[in-house]
Parts: C-alpha cells; sequence; structure tokens
C-alpha cells in the first residue's frame, strides 16, 4: 500500500524556545529529529505532553520555521522558499487541529469559512468554490444547511468533520493531524477515526498523525514514531513496533496504557519520576533519569537513532 | 449538487439569518438595563436631529426683561440671567452634546484601531506607537485638551479635536490589546496554515474580531466626551460664549444657584441621562455582540 | 464481600434553573458504595456523571441554581435534608473530592502546606504544630518525595502528577469515609496516570474507604473498579461487577461504547464500532427509552416507553430487551 516515495523528508531539526524570563536559556523543544512520511502513508507521532511532537508537527507544516534543519515537500526545500512561494507551497500541507472550535474565526459562518480557503488560493469563481465546499461537507458527514451556522453551535464531532473538511478542499498531499480526536468522547472519537480511514482510502493522501494516545495511533497508522523530551527514540512499522517492542520508553508507555482486558494487578512498568524540563534536559540519554535499565554509559554519550532491524530505529544503547 | 438543490440552499439560507437575527433581537429585548439604555440614546439622538422643531424659542434671543424666570408654560425650564428660554438652549445643547460625542468617538474609534491593529503586526511599531500613546496618557486629559483649546481657540471643531487627541491613546490601547488575544488565537494559525496573507488576516479576521470590543468602548468615549465637553465648557474652554452647551449653562447657573435652581438642574439631568444612557447602552452591545452567548 | 454500606444514593435528580427554563441533569439515580470499594462511574460528556457526584455534596446553589430530590443516604443520614452549614461541615471531613484540573483547584497564592493544613485546623481543630506533622505525613503517604521542603512551595513549582498528589493528600487530610475523584487523570499523561491509579488503589486498600470514581474512560474503569455504574443522558442503564460489565455487558450503548474503543491488542486499521448520532440535548430528551435514537435495536416499544432499571443476575440494566436475550 504505501510505497517507498517520500512525500516528505525532514531532515536534522531542530526547534529552540528562548525563555522569557531569562534569555540565556532556551527550551529545546525538538532536537535532531529526522523523518520521512511516504505516499499514501499514515505516519503516527506519539509522546505525551510536552515531548515536542506538536512543535515538530508546526514545524513539518512550516508554520514555524525550524532553529535548524530543513523540511524537503516532494522535492522543494521548505526553508529556501520565499514567502509567497511558500504560501502557494501550503496548498500541499494542510493542517486539522485539537480544539477545532478555536481553529475556527467565530465571527465567520462555517461556509464562508469553507470558500475563503479558496479565495485565498484563487481557486474557482464564486460558483464553482460553493459546489466545491457543498461536495466536501458531504464527504465527511455534514448536511449543506450547516454551512450557515457558526462554529459554536455545532458539537465536538462535528466541528472535527468541519476541520477535516477545510483541510480537504486543497487536496492536499500530506495532512497534518494534530490531536484531532482527544478532545471528543469515545463514541464520537470511533466516527472521527472511521471518517479518516475512509477518507484516506478514497484519496490517498498521506497523514501525519499526532496524539498521545497510543492505542488510537497504533489504530490507524502505518508507522510509528515515538517521540521523548524532543527526541524521536524509536521509529518502526507498527506490527513491529508493538512485535518486537525496543527502547525502555515505548514499552513503558505500552505498559502504562490501560485496557479493558487487564487488571491494575498485572505487571506492569510504572516509571518513576516526572518528565524533565526541557530547558534542562538530563546529559547523555534524555530518558536516562526515569528508566529502569539506565546505566552510567547512559549519561555519557547520548545514543543515535540507529536501525536494529529493517526499518526499526531505536535511539538507545541498550538496544542491540 | 444540483441546481435545484441551489435554490433550497439559498432560502435556506435567508431563513437561518432570519432566525439567528430573532434570537439577538430577543435576547437584547429580555436584558431590560440595555433596552433603558437603548431608549435613552435613541431619545437623545432625536431630540438631536429635531432641535429645531422641539424648542419653543430661539436659542439665541435675549428677552432681558424675562430674565431668571422661574419655569412656566411660557418658558418650560425657565430663563437665564440673559432672558434666553433654557429649554430650547438645553435642547440645542443636546444637539451640541451628540454632534461633540459622535465626531469624537467616531474619529478615535478609527483612528485607532487603525493604530491598535498596526501595532499588533510588528513588535517595532507596537513599541514606538505604544511609547507615544504613554507619553499622551502621561498628562491628565482634560489638562491637555484645556492646553489644546486655549492654544486653538473657542470652537466646536476644536473642542472635537482636542477631545479626539486625548481619547486616541486608551482606544489604541483597547485594540491593541484585543488584536493581540485574538493573533494568539488557533485560528489565525489555522488561516495561516491554508496559506491566507498577512494583511488578509489582519483586515478579515482579526479586524471583525476587535470591532465589537471597539464598538462597546466607543459609546463609552461617547459618554465620556459629553462630560468632557461640558466641563471644557464651564470652564470657558469649551465652546465659545452663549453657544447652547449643557456647559456653559451650568456655568451661567452657578452665579444664580441660589436664587435659579433651573439654571443648574435641567442641564444637568441631562448631562446625566445621556451619559447613563449612553453607558447602558454599551454594556448592552457588549453582550449582543458575543456570539457565543445564547 | 456484604461490606458496609457507606452511601446510598436513591432517585437523586437534579434539576437545573435555567433562562431557556427548567432541565434535569440527573433523573433518579440510585446506587450504594460500600466501605472499601471504588465504584466507578462512566459515561460521555453530559450523561449526568459530574453533576450526580457535585449533587452528592449539594455544590450547587440550591436557592438560584439547582434543586434535588430523592435521598443521599451517608450511613443513613439523608444529606439532602441536613441543613447546609451541617453539610458544609461534612465536605472535606466525612466527603472529599478531587478534580481534574489540580491546577485551578489549588490557590496559586498559598504554600502547599497552607493548604494541607486548612481541612484539618477547620475540622479537627488542630493546631498548627499538629497540622504541620499530620501534613508532612500525608505528603509521604501519597507519595511526594522530600515533604518537608514541599509544604513551603507554591503550586505552580510542582508538576501535573505532583499536583494531583497533592489533591488526593488535602482530600484525604480528615481521613473522610468517601472520596469522590472525578476524572482525577483526564489531564495527565498515561504514564503519570499509572503512577496516580496504583496510589489511589493503594491508599483505598489501607485507609479502607469508599471511593466514586468518575470518568470517561472505560479502560481506567475496568483495571481498578470493583462495580461500576454506567451513565446515559442522565440515568443509570446498566450497573454491574466489573468483570460482568466487560465480559457481558447487556445494555446496548455499554456495548456499544466498549467496542468504540481502539485497543493495542487489535489487528488495527479496521473500522471501529460506531454508535450512529450523538448524544441528545437535554432540552429534548427522547420520549421512551432515551438511548433508543441511537440503538441498533430499538423497537416501538423502546420509543414509546421508559424501561426501568431490572435486575439480571448480578448486573442492573436499563432495556426491554434484557429479558427476550435473558440468556446472556
Amino acid at each position: 500500500m504505501a510505497g517507498e516515495e517520500s512525500i516528505l523528508r525532514a531532515e536534522k531539526i531542530y526547534k529552540n524556545f528562548p525563555v522569557k524570563t531569562n534569555r540565556h536559556l532556551t527550551v529545546r523543544a525538538v532536537s535532531d529529529v529526522s523523518l520521512t512520511i511516504r505516499v499514501g502513508e499514515i505516519y503516527g507521532l506519539v509522546g505525551e505532553s510536552g515531548c515536542g511532537k506538536s512543535t515538530l508537527g508546526r514545524v513539518i507544516s512550516y508554520l514555524i520555521p525550524p532553529t535548524s534543519g530543513k523540511v524537503w515537500l516532494n522535492d522543494t526545500d521548505l526553508s529556501a522558499l520565499p514567502k509567497k512561494e511558500l504560501r502557494r507551497q501550503r496548498q500541499n500541507i494542510q493542517m486539522v487541529f485539537q480544539d477545532c472550535l478555536a481553529s475556527m474565526d467565530p465571527q465567520q459562518r462555517v461556509g464562508d469559512a469553507l470558500t475563503e480557503v479558496l479565495r485565498v488560493h484563487s481557486i474557482g469563481d464564486p460558483a464553482q468554490r460553493m459546489s466545491a465546499v457543498i461536495d466536501i461537507i458531504q464527504q465527511v458527514g455534514l448536511r449543506p444547511e450547516h454551512l450557515f451556522r457558526y462554529p459554536h453551535e455545532f458539537s465536538g464531532g462535528q466541528r472535527q468533520r468541519i476541520g477535516l473538511a477545510r483541510a480537504l478542499l486543497l487536496h492536499p498531499a500530506l495532512m497534518v493531524c494534530d490531536e484531532p480526536v482527544s478532545a471528543l468522547d469515545v463514541s464520537i472519537q470511533a466516527q472521527i477515526l472511521n471518517l479518516l480511514l475512509d477518507l484516506q482510502q478514497q484519496n490517498h493522501h498521506s497523514y501525519l498523525f499526532i496524539a498521545h494516545d497510543i492505542s488510537v495511533v497504533k489504530h490507524i497508522s502505518d508507522r510509528i514514531g515515538v517521540m521523548y523530551l524532543g527526541h524521536l527514540v524509536e521509529e518502526a512499522e507498527t506490527e513491529e513496533l508493538f512485535a518486537h517492542t525496543a527502547h525502555p520508553y515505548t514499552k513503558a508507555l505500552l505498559s502504562a496504557v490501560p485496557d479493558i482486558s487487564k487488571r491494575h494487578e498485572e505487571e506492569r512498568i510504572v516509571l518513576k519520576g516526572d518528565l524533565p524540563s526541557p530547558i534542562h534536559a538530563p546529559s547523555g540519554c534524555v530518558f536516562r533519569t526515569r528508566c529502569p535499565y539506565a546505566t552510567a554509559a547512559c549519561a555519557e554519550a547520548a545514543p543515535e537513532l540507529r536501525e536494529i532491524a529493517p526499518g526499526h530505529k531505536a535511539a538507545c544503547h541498550l538496544c542491540k | 449538487m444540483t441546481s435545484t438543490s441551489e435554490k433550497d440552499l439559498y432560502l435556506l439560507q435567508k431563513q437561518m439569518l432570519q432566525e439567528q437575527r430573532r434570537i439577538k433581537l430577543r435576547r437584547l429585548g429580555r436584558n431590560r438595563v440595555a433596552v433603558i439604555g437603548t431608549l435613552i440614546v435613541l431619545v437623545m439622538a432625536v431630540i438631536a436631529i429635531a432641535a429645531p422643531l422641539i424648542a419653543t424659542h430661539d436659542p439665541y434671543a435675549f428677552a432681558v426683561a424675562d430674565r431668571l424666570q422661574p419655569p412656566s408654560a411660557q418658558h418650560l425650564f425657565g430663563t437665564d440671567s440673559m432672558g434666553q428660554d433654557v429649554f430650547s438652549r438645553v435642547i440645542y445643547g443636546t444637539r451640541t452634546s451628540m454632534i461633540v460625542g459622535l465626531c469624537v468617538s467616531v474619529s478615535a474609534g478609527v483612528i485607532g484601531t487603525l493604530l491598535g491593529l498596526y501595532a499588533s503586526t510588528s513588535k517595532v511599531l507596537d513599541h514606538v506607537l505604544m511609547r507615544l500613546c504613554d507619553g499622551l496618557k502621561a498628562i491628565p486629559s482634560i489638562l491637555f485638551a484645556i492646553c489644546l483649546m486655549t492654544m486653538l481657540g473657542p470652537d466646536i471643531k476644536n473642542v472635537i479635536l482636542s477631545l479626539a487627541i486625548t481619547s486616541i491613546p486608551n482606544m489604541a490601547r483597547i485594540a491593541r490589546s484585543e488584536a493581540l488575544v485574538v493573533r494568539e488565537q488557533t485560528y489565525v494559525e489555522a488561516l495561516r496554515s491554508t496559506g491566507a496573507t498577512e494583511t488578509r488576516i489582519l483586515w478579515l479576521h482579526i479586524a471583525p474580531n476587535i470591532i465589537s470590543s471597539i464598538i462597546v468602548q466607543m459609546t463609552f468615549v461617547f459618554a465620556s466626551s459629553i462630560i468632557q465637553e461640558a466641563a471644557l465648557s464651564f470652564l470657558g474652554a469649551g465652546l465659545p460664549a452663549g453657544a447652547p452647551s449643557w456647559g456653559n449653562i451650568l456655568s451661567d447657573g452657578k452665579n444664580f444657584i441660589y436664587k435659579a435652581w433651573w439654571l443648574i438642574v435641567y442641564p444637568g439631568i441631562f448631562t446625566m441621562l445621556s451619559v447613563l444612557g449612553f453607558n447602558l447602552f454599551g454594556d448592552g452591545l457588549r453582550d449582543f455582540f458575543d456570539p457565543t452567548k445564547v | 464481600m456484604e461490606e458496609q454500606v457507606i452511601l446510598d444514593v436513591k432517585n437523586l435528580s437534579t434539576t437545573f434553573h435555567t433562562e431557556r427554563g427548567d432541565y434535569q441533569a440527573v433523573s433518579g439515580v440510585s446506587f450504594q458504595v460500600h466501605r472499601g470499594e471504588i465504584l466507578g462511574v462512566v459515561g460521555e460528556s453530559g450523561c449526568g456523571k459530574s453533576v450526580t457526584s457535585q449533587s452528592i455534596l449539594r455544590l450547587y446553589d440550591e436557592r438560584r441554581e439547582a434543586c434535588y430530590s430523592g435521598e443521599v443516604l451517608l450511613e443513613g443520614r439523608d444529606l439532602l435534608s441536613i441543613p447546609i452549614k451541617e453539610m458544609q461541615r461534612l465536605r472535606g471531613s466525612e466527603i472529599s473530592m478531587i478534580f481534574q484540573d489540580a491546577l485551578s483547584t489549588l490557590n496559586p497564592v498559598l504554600t502547599i502546606g497552607y493548604q494541607l493544613r486548612e481541612p484539618m485546623r477547620i475540622h479537627e481543630k488542630l493546631s498548627r504544630k499538629e497540622a504541620d506533622l499530620n501534613a508532612v505525613e500525608l505528603l509521604r503517604l501519597v507519595g511526594i518525595p522530600e515533604p518537608e521542603q514541599r509544604m513551603h512551595q507554591y503550586p505552580h513549582e510542582l508538576s501535573g502528577g505532583m499536583r494531583q498528589r497533592v489533591m488526593i493528600a488535602i482530600a484525604l487530610a480528615c481521613r473522610p469515609k468517601l472520596l469522590i475523584a472525578d476524572e482525577p487523570t483526564t489531564a495527565l499523561d498515561v504514564t503519570i496516570q499509572a503512577q496516580i491509579m496504583a496510589l489511589l488503589l493503594s491508599l483505598n486498600r489501607q485507609l479502607h474507604m469508599g471511593v466514586i470514581l468518575i470518568t470517561h474512560d472505560l479502560a481506567v474503569v475496568a483495571e481498578t473498579c470493583s462495580r461500576a455504574v454506567v451513565m446515559y443522558l442522565g440515568q443509570v442503564v446498566e450497573e454491574a461487577p466489573v468483570e460482568e460489565l466487560f465480559r457481558h455487558p447487556l445494555h446496548p450503548y455499554t456495548q456499544g461504547l466498549i467496542a468504540s474503543v481502539p485497543h493495542l491488542d487489535d489487528p488495527g486499521k479496521e473500522q471501529l464500532h460506531v454508535i450512529p448520532g450523538t448524544v441528545p440535548f437535554l432540552e429534548d430528551i427522547p420520549t421512551g427509552c432515551r438511548f433508543a435514537p441511537r440503538c441498533p435495536y430499538a423497537t416501538d416499544q423502546c420509543r414509546r416507553e421508559m424501561p426501568q432499571l431490572q435486575e439480571a443476575g448480578s448486573q442492573r440494566v436499563r432495556c426491554w430487551h434484557i429479558r427476550s436475550e435473558g440468556g446472556v
């Protein structure tokens, strides 16, 4: 299904944010992340809050420029493009946000918001735009009369459908979905996940699917990257990742996920302590402060993300 | 989608618009305070427009023989020290106040919004514009207005100009802070991700979202410039002496306060009512504009 | 395991007064909490699970906001009929509550120590010294390292997981008989959630109190609770021991809910089960069974008449089909 051809390549992305109260400190939100998204694939990016997955999503869609590193879309280097050209390229990467209410102009009717996307890129005349919008709104399972309502009049699930419709309008090659279902109830979440899969099968876009819920990511993704404190610590095809989990953090993450068929008494790796601050990241391996297997060597050198099996990469000294 | 359903769609849209408008008006109607404010504002506006029809006398006509008459059928609000009809002068004074209020609030609103919007676009511009505003705000506004008036001379245009200058900094600050809040919203980011230009975002998405607070603020500026105009005239730094204005009538009446209460009471009541009315109206507008409140 | 009943909620209803008129957010909810058990209350947003918990504590203003009916018996005493002064005394001492968002529930300008001492000084009239000693002990109990230093810190200096631990410590300050935890881990990451849930379980065992765990997450219920109540649109639709609930869910809503959660051991990329439609608004509650418009098995009877909660083995279910499918 997913070819080897890549739609997007991110190379050695770093993103630092200055700390407002102290000029000498920086928050290292993303450090040395390289990833490739193939044509027609759903790439799941999973990690806990503060691990930099949303920042990475924004850098990849070039909403914020990386501190260093390059993003290639097809074969264009986004960092080298002039502003105008970059805006044109935006057609190819669209975003779906977690809080869809906040991502819509509250003063604008849904229909206007959707046609505006086309108007921005001067696509079609008003009648064509309208019919494109009506098409898309039905594709995501809403009715044309919904176009005349304001965003706040919709339920959470409906809003997420509108967000999807807006992203789909431009037929992007890549959709970056930032936690698209985490604000929804389970029954609605299932509806949206099914819709995402349906749309992907119809239109064959690629997705970068960012979420903190690993069961959701597993359900939808072809390939998964696990992030911890700004670093990509493991990456593999979904099956492979779950069958041969390599990195201790991924193991702990999987074990912490509550499941209907499990009881709490079962053996579980409960990580001690909290996520360290990205301002003062630990030396060496970033996970060593919470890792049950950490050795002295882990404090000295940062492990590289290297291939431990075909298509399976992990950043850990202990993974052979 | 076929063309027949496009017609249905159009009808549906109309229906929905009407419904939304109905809901909004009903909401406004339920807000009793806002209704009172709106009524006062409307009455004031009618008085200002129809002043020549309502006034019983020429507001400038002297009748020294009839000076300091108490209210009677002939002179509804009595007469002043020069025998001018207070009722007619108060009515014409309403016109003055409304003109001043309208011109000041509109010009301060427009200029303030422009400054605020542009200040929100870049850090450098923000610093320059906001320090200018800080400088203006450092001087108490009424003193500043008096200074300007003494330089420019008593005239309604100059009153408007000096009051507008003193109101712009506040307006610009509010527009800027609102614009900065809106700029941080996810939907601005979402628009950027669809490829919208910064100018488009500024004018089509940020401006409409701050306009409601600006309009609300404009009603408050309206109210305060009524008071300020009265104060300037009262201090002799406003309209030329003799021109019908609430401040002038009050200023004239203060010398006869024990003999002729009507000189103080009627313009006072009008000033108070109109300020109260505009403030209530502003509060009502604020609730009305919030699209998320149902 | 017939343990003593601590809380007996009988036919509790809560009606809110709003501009648009009155609506009933909770209608006729009944359940019991035994000493030493964790009862899960699950449902999607808008099902009335939080309103139920806040009604038990009578947190809504009875003069303006809401009115309650039914009975809430705490060890035989009806909380809904005692004077509000008495209720205030019980809150925090006999029943306490922890909330989802620990940062906004803790006062940002007071130290952790002050906020921990406060309930003890109010309810147990302890001196500052005694309260201090107890507070440190409590922090140790909830697994906070270096408790003496934490006493002087402010809420924003702690991480999300630590704050939630502090909240739990405050709730436990007066050794309550009943602890209500309203989505205690929703705002936390899974690895932290695992820590907090383990803590709640061990505390429940040590202190032998009743716990009501309110959550939208079925998996959390499956792992920690002994019994669970499933709510839909202000009503209890199913109540069962947890093993039974997940092995044989009887109510179509429970079945749908369980099936729509993606599992780690699923093959993946398959269509998830979907409950069609959305939860209706409280203003237009369907007549008959409230789940009927979204239920795949709905019949005319379901749309016409409201089913009652019926016993079915160890479970209680609100569904007309229980007798016909009774053999489950």
